[in-house]
């Protein structure tokens, strides 16, 4: 019983030596239903692969669904032509995986967002809810109307975590501050729907919402262009028992550009503010292409999908030893976290960093604990 | 619930039925002429495509002389455009479902799940990206006053109903379309031209489903992004039973499907009722009508079956 397994070993060893002494390692990515352009948590673990294929010299070949039925195809077919590595971007991509891995176990994978199972396998899942906070903390300092609105997509737990972390931000920011909760719906094409997520970005404005942070994939594009078109809250149009806040400083001094002057001059408007997700999406408020100008996007939680990615695919191109199970990215290994650049420094002012850095600093050492539902 | 709510349940309801209504009415002609149409969900998206890329090619050279430049006509050449794409691919269907007389619904799904790929291919051509088009900065106006204004495409989709009615139930055209959907071998003995007329049918229905896809990526949004019709050329078909080939009632059902659409957003985060429950309600009333509870929903006699 022995020998044979040893013999394996060997072979397997060989194996790998003529592999890497012939050819790059090869790396198969498969997609979720947004795609590698979705200007966040797809395009994210794109940018990350491309940076790990320039970087260790591996070869990457990508796989994406035209729609969100095909999610999971692909990947057995990376696995049948011998790639080292799978990697499934999105919790959709975990059923494939986890069957695939018990067929091919000398083929390592990968999941980002969920845990697959066998030996074989490793996922990768973020503590989003940190990363959420903070944006919410920033959202509660900001906010003129004490009220504020998440959009999530697809209603499942994964995104409940996002809304729970913000919530808690907000709140920690200001205890007297509303959040209202709203999602594009319940199956996958939730997260393509930006139609619908500009009508919920609409119905939450009406509420006295001036601050929206949007989870949705593509369709967080809708509320983005909501408030892009809408500019400003102004105190006539408020429900009942809302009043505003006087405009902080540091907006206050912001120049700000034509579109925003040529319809939000008076005493009583406030500027509106979206939050991007998972990649840097701060750059998506420039209205004039001038960073200078005040950008209607105020920060984004970022979620480093780019950076999980990276290390798989370092990990696997240099050799290191295959730890499998779960890795976790949070607040602690930089996993997670807020973007701030020259499109929305001017709109943060330093107290409000302050107050963010704290809290950063007090989940870090288990001070402050953030709900993750 | 207050005036300002109210104001904007309204206009989410006319906004979210616009779309509906465009692709019901353009299914109405193909299928009151007796072609079944399940292609409307990927006209729609083809339309979309269409516009946006064609607001966006027409506009990027002007825009790089004056990156604020207000060109009025981008928007109406791009709907033209989608039109024009929309009546292209519709002339696909028309042409496997009469000239080939293949089956009516397969020769549609094939036209959805091309319109699944087909607009990956495209914009990676244009924008080497796969989800979504470039923004675009001429898109269709908005009219009316500030928080209950609409595009321009909202107003011709409800002035289209009358229209529809007029041209269905008082002209020539009318009477040949309803007598090649009830009884096309009646019809051709006293002289129609039934494939003729089923052709038009067929065609002005993706000029029509097209014209909701534009009003999806330059009316509502700013741009293109793959599956964004997310099944409303389906729902516009449910609207269509549900109102029974007639225009007046195929807009209430589109308009109820709006209403409830709108109400969902509405009490999403109220935590009053879920909005799923609510989303579902106008599906239920559909069931409802189509076992016959509510009132029978009869469908032209000829559809679906090739004219021999």
């Amino acid at each position: 019983m022995k020998k044979p397994l040893a013999l394996g070993a060997v072979a397997a060893l060989l194996a790998v030596g003529i592999t890497t002494a012939q050819q790059p390692v090869r790396i198969g990515i498969a997609f979720d239903a947004g795609g590698k352009n979705d200007r966040s948590f797809n395009q994210s673990a794109f940018e990350g692969s491309q940076r790990a294929a320039k970087a260790f010299g591996v070869e990457v070949k990508d796989f994406e669904p035209s729609d969100p039925s095909q999610v999971g195809q692909g990947i057995r077919n990376f696995a049948e032509s011998g790639f080292d590595l799978v990697i499934g971007v999105g919790f959709a991509n975990e059923p494939s995986i986890t069957k695939t891995a018990a067929e091919f176990k000398d083929t390592k994978f990968a999941v980002i967002d969920s845990v697959p199972t066998g030996d074989n396998t490793v996922g990768a899942v973020f503590r989003e809810h940190e990363g959420s906070f903070l944006v919410g903390y920033i959202a509660g300092k900001t906010s003129s109307t004490g009220v504020v609105g998440f959009v999530g997509g697809m209603d499942i737990p994964l995104i409940h975590k996002f809304y729970a972390g913000y919530a808690a931000g907000v709140k920690a920011a200001c205890p007297t501050c509303k959040v209202i909760e709203a999602y594009t719906g319940t199956t996958p094409e939730a997260w393509n729907n930006p139609a619908k997520a500009k009508e919920i970005a609409a119905s939450q404005a009406s509420k006295g919402a001036d601050i929206i942070y949007a989870a949705a994939g593509a369709s967080g594009g809708g509320p983005l262009q909501y408030i892009k078109d809408t500019k400003c809250v102004n105190s006539a149009k408020l429900p009942a028992g809302i009043k505003l806040k006087p405009m902080l400083a540091g907006i206050k001094a912001i120049a700000k550009p034509a579109d925003y002057t040529a319809k939000c001059k008076g005493m009583n408007d406030r500027p509106m503010f979206f939050i991007g997700v998972d990649a840097n999406q701060n750059y998506l408020g420039d209205s004039d292409n001038n960073p200078k100008t005040m950008n209607y996007v105020l920060t984004s939680m970022l979620k480093r999908v780019d950076l999980a990615v990276y290390n798989l695919i370092g990990n696997v191109s240099k050799g290191r030893p295959w730890v499998k199970g779960m890795t976790e990215f949070g607040l602690d290994n930089s996993g997670v976290g807020y973007a701030l650049d020259q499109y929305n420094e001017a709109l943060i002012s330093a107290d409000t960093i302050k107050g963010v850095e704290q809290a950063k600093a007090r989940i870090i050492n288990g001070a402050l604990d953030v709900p993750e539902k | 619930m207050d005036t300002a709510s109210m104001i904007v349940l309204l206009s989410t309801t006319l906004r979210s039925t616009t779309p509906l209504l465009l692709a019901a009415l353009g299914g109405l002609f193909s299928e009151r002429a007796g072609v079944v149409n399940v292609a409307l969900e990927g006209i729609m998206l083809f339309g979309a495509l269409t516009a946006a890329v064609v607001a966006q090619q027409l506009e990027a050279p002007f825009l790089a002389v004056d990156p604020t430049a207000d060109l009025w006509w981008v928007p109406i050449v791009a709907v033209l455009a989608g039109m024009l794409a929309g009546g292209l691919i519709a002339g696909i269907h028309a042409v496997v479902s009469i000239k080939y007389k293949a089956d009516q619904v397969i020769s549609g799904t094939a036209i959805n799940l091309l319109a699944a790929g087909v607009p990956a291919i495209l914009l990676q051509f244009f924008y080497n990206n796969t989800s979504d088009s470039k923004s675009v900065i001429n898109k269709l106006p908005l009219w009316g006053v500030e928080g209950f204004a609409f595009s321009p495409l909202t107003f011709i989709a409800f002035l289209l109903v009358p229209v529809a009615w007029y041209t269905i139930y008082r002209t020539k055209f009318g009477l040949r379309l309803r007598a090649v959907g009830e009884a096309p071998q009646a019809a051709a003995s006293v002289g129609v031209n039934v494939f003729a007329t089923r052709y038009t049918a067929v065609i002005l229905s993706g000029v029509l489903a097209a014209m909701a896809g534009a009003y999806l990526s330059i009316g509502n949004l700013d741009k293109f992004n793959r599956g964004m019709s997310a099944g409303q050329g389906f729902i516009a078909l449910a609207a269509l039973i549900f109102g029974k080939w007639i225009p007046i009632n195929v807009m209430g059902a589109c308009l109820l499907f709006g209403f409830f659409s709108a109400l969902a957003i509405r009490l999403g985060g109220d935590n009053i009722l879920p909005g799923p429950i609510v989303e579902m309600l106008p599906f239920i009333i559909t069931i409802l009508v189509l076992a016959g509870f509510i009132g029978r929903s009869r469908a032209p006699k000829a559809i679906g079956k090739p004219y021999p």
